[in-house]
């Protein structure tokens, strides 16, 4: 079986698009070089009504969804300003309608920076848009459907082809931006003093996966290169199918993660297997012939001829040029990051450690409005606030050693910034006195350093070959 | 070179291709059906424990000789035993080496033997029908073990009252993933599917492709979180990368060519004999049956087993410090196996028990009380059998444990006090939310 050659098949006109009909007028190319696939021009009523509303919704969603998107490849600002414009109407009627018809409340009414993606303004902006996408459906099909009845034999092969570029090119730039992110191992850090010392019970589940994947930054980097594949692969025709479902493969074990681990990029993942199951559908029935029933046959690749052939050149230049900006600047500014982190870990400064906040004359107050309690100087440069109430809070510190200041960015703290004077009556204290023109915001800290253990077990286990008992610890 | 092309074909097999079949055909063949773990020997009710042990035998027989003679181990790595919860010890790895070793010398000797035969389709249908039975019968029972919840149990007292820098990455891993049962579940879904696909003929190759794919992660979970499966879990990959070698060419075609090329067959033995050919359909159909359907079954009733056992041990859930032990009136303290003595034991809500070492590590053991009679039964890694003592508690926060039965003579009595801990933790208490206005980390 596996001698036959292309062209053997091909005389057989064995066709395995999704067009439920065959396409009489169709003749396969004898040879050419693009691929041979037919172009349907029926689709069924259910097809035309399912690719209008996939249409809308996910296009609606990969543009307007203000993260990782498409625009962010956009270099000089540019991108963000047009990511900041194609997401506005979406979070401003949220914004609208939590205040007007939810009457929300407290730290979920505004539109603010938080670190989640799950939001009850999100929640609501993605209902928006899923009633945006369903009018326009409606419209669409009303306007189609109805008014010209000639026009009923309807296909869209040319706005599905920009569609599906568009879904793979937003699919890749986010792959890469997350592969990207773990491949310099940023994305988990090295598991936090402020957790090292916790009772394992007093952590949070998404304390724990972090800290799991951080552990052990070779993990983490094979992680990243899985997903910068998937991305990579997505981009380009050939390796379209194979990227699609490398990319729902790996998006999903990411919904379980942030579903069961309660990590606050729900919505977003979740979208991620959407679109990737979207680019899917149309190459099941070739998928299932290959698996299922083994009878040769080829993807269709989603791909359907466009009408001029300068939609694929330009589709190739699309993905050249997405590829590149996606790579690059974001790989050089990670490596420097990381750079700067490793270099901080060989050499962590005098103050890395815990230091305990003894007295403020106006309390420093994180995220829930909870006093903070301790601040950890990380090893590998970054900063953890922890709160009374034991929540700990993600932030990071600017030291001038010449003017003898500290700037503390502290997620969740009302406010610039502040900016310290920093004084050290002995190694064991520091006192912050606020400077600035914001110093009349906060208040001085006095701050006590508190000892903690020079190595854990946990870092220290290394990689055995042989075990004689599991340690489990 | 290996001409992946002509494997199916009766035709000429190119030399390079001969010899790569050879020794993977020896060499997996012999790890997949004397291995001891979960084989396919498992799934012959009554008779398939002993078998597999049968079979097994040999190979770590010879292991512990050349442990003993050749390379002069000595003390726990070259015991033989199924206490050590580790599929890694210097015995598996010498077992490993003998495998290889043998297989090896068969593949030159048949090389040598066999030159006139140019291409093995029977024996390669055979090859492939043999390691696919062995992949999905241990998917299952991996899978199994995920969906009934008895491979990561929820986290133990011990380990929740352990500032996080004091576990193990193995215990970071297991208690991650055992916090969220719905987690562990969908995994060992994914485990059954990609098991029952590779069970079933025409979806064999996606079955296979799903099993590297499941199965790379764990290698890589075993690597980098020093889980002592590794030898085993790398044999899975590897054996699922062999079946699915002979299709490279048609996948190659179909994700990269683009080139109408339908997947190579042969997922049984190739005859034409109706009596052959049903009996390898029984087989087949036996196989699924009985590592699906038995498989759930048995894991079922061990858990309800369990819960049967261990609903006594509510009200001694909490931790209890070892304050005296005391063997004819002389202080005896408690050791386990490498001589390190035991300082706490943690009964865990679940059932279990945890014992505390005191260098800081933890052990696996079991408890069992009784109330009627006032006896409990505790399993702590010291001696190789549970050991019996009655039950005494003079006030509510001490329990005094006096052994009776056969180990009056060498076990030790026991005074326990109570340690007070916590009564709820913050990271049992979050359930999954829909909407999160600010990511809360602790």
């Amino acid at each position: 079986m596996s001698e036959l050659t292309p062209d053997a098949y091909s005389n057989q006109s064995l066709d395995f698009s999704h067009d439920p009909v065959p396409d009489p007028s169709f003749q396969p190319p004898v040879s050419s070089d693009m691929p041979t696939v037919s172009t349907p021009r029926r689709w069924s009523f259910g097809t035309r009504l399912a690719f209008r509303y996939a249409f809308c919704y996910l296009l609606i969603y990969a543009l307007g969804c203000g993260n990782a998107t498409l625009w962010e490849v956009i270099p000089f600002h540019i991108g963000e300003h047009l990511n900041d414009w194609t997401s506005w109407p979406f979070f401003h009627a949220a914004q609208w309608l939590g205040d007007h018809y939810f009457h929300l409340t407290g730290v979920g009414a505004k539109l603010h920076g938080t670190g989640s993606g799950d939001t009850i303004l999100n929640w609501i902006a993605v209902g928006v848009m899923l009633v945006v996408a369903i009018l326009a459906t409606l419209i669409w099909t009303a306007l189609a459907e109805l008014s010209s009845p000639g026009r009923r034999s309807l296909a869209y092969p040319r706005l599905f082809f920009w569609f599906r570029l568009t879904i793979r090119l937003t699919l890749g730039v986010a792959m890469i931006n997350y592969g990207l992110a773990k491949l310099f191992p940023l994305q988990m850090s090295p598991p936090y003093l402020a957790v090292l010392n916790e009772p394992l019970g007093n952590t949070s589940p998404m304390t724990m996966l972090w800290t799991l994947i951080g552990l052990n930054p070779v993990y983490e980097m094979i992680c990243g290169a899985a997903e910068l594949s998937a991305g990579i692969l997505i981009l380009f025709r050939r390796t379209g199918l194979l990227g699609e479902l490398l990319t729902a493969f790996l998006a999903t074990n990411i919904v379980l993660y942030n579903f069961c681990f309660d990590v606050p990029v729900k919505l977003y993942a979740a979208h991620l297997v959407l679109m990737s199951i979207a680019l899917i559908v149309p190459d099941m029935q070739s998928l299932l012939n290959f698996f299922f029933l083994h009878r040769p046959c080829k993807p269709i690749d989603g791909w359907v001829k466009p009408a001029r052939r300068y939609g694929l050149r330009l589709e190739t230049i699309c993905v050249v040029v997405v590829l590149l900006l996606a790579v690059l600047p974001e790989a050089f500014q990670l490596q420097t990051i990381y750079a700067k982190q490793l270099a901080s870990e060989r050499n962590p400064p005098s103050y890395t450690g815990r230091w305990h906040l003894t007295s403020a004359t106006k309390p420093f107050l994180t995220g829930d409005g909870v006093p903070l309690s301790d601040i950890f100087f990380e090893p590998s440069g970054r900063v953890m606030f922890r709160s009374a109430d034991n929540v700990l809070w993600r932030g990071g510190a600017d030291r001038d050693d010449k003017k003898h200041t500290i700037q503390l960015f502290c997620l969740g703290h009302e406010g610039p910034p502040p900016l310290y004077a920093m004084t050290q009556p002995d190694p064991t204290h520091w006192i912050l006195t606020p400077t600035g023109k914001d110093a009349k915001n906060d208040g001085t800290l006095t701050l006590l350093r508190v000892p903690l253990p020079s190595h854990y077990p946990l870092e220290d286990r290394g990689f055995h070959f042989v075990n004689e008992w599991g340690l489990e610890r | 070179m290996l001409d992946l092309t002509s494997v199916t074909d009766s035709a000429r097999w190119t030399l390079g291709t001969r010899l790569a079949f050879r020794f993977a055909f020896c060499y997996f063949m012999t790890y997949a059906l004397c291995s001891g773990i979960y084989t396919v020997w498992e799934t012959i009710p009554w008779a398939g424990g002993y078998i597999e042990g049968c079979l097994a035998w040999p190979f770590l027989q010879a292991a512990q000789l050349l442990s003993l003679h050749v390379f002069h181990l000595h003390g726990i790595g070259t015991a033989l035993g199924d206490n050590s919860n580790s599929g890694d010890t210097i015995l598996n790895w010498i077992t490993i080496g003998v495998m290889l070793a043998l297989a090896l010398v068969a593949t030159l000797l048949w090389s040598a033997l066999d030159r006139r035969r140019t291409s093995y389709p029977t024996l390669f249908g055979w090859f492939r029908f043999v390691l696919r039975l062995t992949l999905g019968v241990s998917m299952l029972s991996y899978g199994l073990d995920k969906v009934f919840l008895s491979q990561m149990p929820p986290p133990s007292l011990a380990v929740l009252n352990e500032p996080v820098g004091s576990t193990s990455p193995m215990m970071l891993l297991w208690t991650t993933i055992g916090l969220n049962p719905g987690y562990q579940i969908i995994c060992g879904m994914a485990e059954v599917i990609a098991g029952l696909l590779i069970l079933y003929r025409r979806t064999a190759l996606l079955g296979a492709i799903v099993t590297a794919f499941v199965i790379s992660n764990v290698v890589l979970y075993d690597a980098f979180f020093d889980v002592p499966v590794k030898i085993y879990a790398t044999h899975l990959l590897l054996m699922a990368l062999v079946v699915v070698t002979p299709d490279v060419r048609s996948l190659y075609a179909y994700f990269w060519l683009h080139q109408p090329t339908p997947p190579t067959d042969p997922w049984v033995p190739p005859t034409t004999r109706r009596g052959t050919r049903t009996a390898i359909l029984i087989v087949e159909i036996a196989v699924v049956a009985m590592a699906l359907g038995y498989g759930s079954y048995s894991e079922a009733r061990d858990r309800l087993k369990f819960k049967s056992e261990t609903r006594n041990t509510a009200t001694f859930t909490g931790q209890w410090h070892i304050e005296s032990a005391r063997l004819a009136g002389k202080p005896t303290p408690l050791r386990t196996f490498d001589g390190l003595t035991i300082t706490d034991l943690y009964i865990s809500p679940s059932g279990g028990l945890n014992v505390r070492a005191s260098n800081g590590t933890l052990l696996d053991g079991d408890v069992r009380f009784n109330p009627a009679v006032h006896t409990v039964k505790l399993d702590m890694g010291l001696v190789d059998h549970p050991i019996l003592y009655t039950l005494q508690q003079p006030d509510a926060s001490h329990l005094a444990l006096t052994p009776i039965g056969t180990d009056t003579q060498t076990a030790s009595a026991l005074t326990l006090v109570r340690i007070p801990l916590p009564t709820h933790y913050p990271l049992l208490d979050r359930g999954p939310r829909l909407v999160i206005n600010r990511m809360v980390l602790r």
